[in-house]
């Protein structure tokens, strides 16, 4: 277990400053886009009152008032943009998480392989360690959002302020993909997102084992069990299959969890007597 | 002891090692020896489990290779094994958390040796100070046995002068060593056992005082002999 926490620590700290990069920049941009939103909202919003020549208690009467998740317009890529850039940094990282230690000057994979432990322990913890990235990523927008709502109760005048509760208010910006608010929708995300990881990661043992072999061997099996859930979902949306959509949806979790098992069984036994340094 | 027996390997369609056997007993210098591509750094390899190999068995200590005997054994292989990014003291920090057999003390004199220095980033380091340095982090692990790849592979002089001197040291004595090298002369006094490789087969494998007290050869004087045929 110690072990296990030490290589956590050792691959956190090796991503640690592009993990502080990617988050400043959410928040300078997220944080920054909200204000320019804002501004350019309530400069409209003025110059319709000055046109129209209503107060604002008026305008909020005629047009309603505006919630947090309707003020963003044109401006809405300054949120997604960030979490566009976090997706593919941590898409790219599940990769190079492996390939760092094996490509440049030194080969820290020899190190890692000679370690006095077990190497599966190598796989878990790179895999601890990515997770952690990315519910770091995803505490960080649930955080920013909270920082969004203060700046929003301080800049939008009290006749234009529509009150929401956090949760309505990640709903309302279309957020609720990266960051599911039902427990089930949260389980199902991500559930589904950390057995693609594992897929991929007993790819890339494939492919450090058989080579090009590997590789076609591990992107094939990958692809078909992503093709097969997302057909199994395609049918419980269309409710054109002979099953119930929860039976379709249990047997999607169940093949997830069938394939979390076979590529945590694949990686250990690639670790322990194919991957080559 | 370290006991290679009958290890055979393929690799892109050639056979690398093909039936390679032989011994390499604690206490003792073993040195293997053979021309580029003979498959020395790949039986090193195998010996550590970082290339598997297809057929035949290694055993350390009469024991299969596993993650435990990785306790009595160290590589020091001919490039670095830690990242350039880290500092040479953060690299003996990581080798003092993750090997239970790790000297701190005797990594101490080891660095002293060599005067490398502890501020110093890994990746920065030249080859000659590289080599010193993955040299500290093989001696000072307290094992049974070290491997050691080329370590005076494109190092000047006066370092391969202060590296042989750890051949004569404490740091050796009981401990089983097995080293590939292409500079024979510089520990040639020293080595106890010379196998000989080509071409993924041993074609000698003798005992080098009783080589020098029966035949009158040196391990030089051998290896022009087969290797001039």
């Amino acid at each position: 277990m110690k072990t296990y926490l030490k290589l956590v620590h050792l691959e956190i700290y090796r991503f640690r400053l592009v993990l502080l990069g990617l988050m400043a920049m959410t928040s300078a941009i997220q944080l920054i886009g909200l204000q320019l939103a804002m501004r350019d909202r309530l400069q409209a919003i003025r110059g319709q009152l000055t046109r129209e020549g209503l107060s604002l208690a008026q305008y909020a009467e005629r047009y309603n008032g505006i919630p947090l998740g309707e003020i963003w317009s044109h401006r809405e890529s300054w949120m997604t943009f960030p979490i566009v850039i976090c997706i593919g940094g941590i898409g790219l990282y599940i990769f190079l998480i492996w390939y760092r230690d094996w490509f440049g000057r030194s080969a820290f994979v020899y190190r890692l392989l000679m370690l006095p432990h077990s190497r599966f322990l190598l796989y878990v913890s790179k895999f601890t360690a990515l997770m952690t990235f990315v519910f770091s990523l995803f505490a960080l927008q649930i955080g920013i959002v909270a920082v969004q709502m203060t700046m929003y109760r301080l800049r939008m005048p009290d006749e234009l302020r529509v009150p929401r509760t956090l949760v309505d208010t990640i709903r309302g910006m279309d957020l609720v993909l990266f960051i599911p608010v039902r427990l089930h929708e949260f389980l199902l995300v991500y559930g589904f997102g950390s057995v693609f990881v594992l897929l991929l990661f007993t790819t890339i043992l494939m492919e450090r084992s058989y080579r090009f072999k590997g590789l076609l061997a591990g992107l094939a099996y990958t692809a078909g069990t992503l093709m097969l859930v997302a057909w199994m979902w395609a049918q419980a949306e269309r409710g054109t299959a002979l099953l119930y959509p929860s039976e379709l949806l249990a047997a999607a979790i169940a093949l997830m969890l069938l394939n979390a098992a076979l590529s945590l069984w694949l990686g250990r036994w690639l670790l322990r007597t194919k991957v080559a340094a | 002891m370290i006991e290679v027996s009958d290890i055979r390997k393929r690799y892109r369609r050639k056979n690398v090692l093909n039936g390679i056997s032989f011994k390499a007993e604690k206490g003792r210098i073993t040195s293997l020896i053979g021309l580029n591509g003979a498959g020395k750094s790949t039986i090193l390899k195998a010996i550590m489990g970082l290339t598997p190999v297809d057929g035949g068995s290694i055993r350390i200590g009469g024991q299969p290779l596993s993650p435990e005997i990785y306790h009595t054994i160290a590589f020091v292989p001919d490039r670095l094994t830690l990242p350039g990014s880290m500092k040479l003291r953060d690299g003996l920090q990581l080798m003092s958390d993750f090997y239970p057999r790790w000297n701190a003390e005797k990594a101490e004199d080891l660095m002293s040796f060599f005067r490398l220095e502890r501020g110093e980033r890994i990746g920065r380091l030249s080859k000659g100070t590289a080599a010193k340095f993955n040299l500290v982090l093989g001696m000072a692990q307290d094992v049974d046995y070290v491997l050691m790849d080329e370590p005076f592979s494109g190092i000047d002089l006066f370092s391969r002068e202060r590296i042989a001197e750890v051949f004569t040291s404490q740091l050796v004595e009981d401990r089983g060593v097995l080293i590939t090298t292409h500079e024979i002369g510089d520990i040639e006094h020293l080595v106890d056992r010379a196998v000989m490789l080509d071409q993924g087969h041993v074609i000698r494998d003798f005992d080098c005082e009783e080589m020098r007290s029966d035949h009158g050869k040196s391990i030089i004087d051998v290896m022009r002999e087969v290797y001039r045929t």
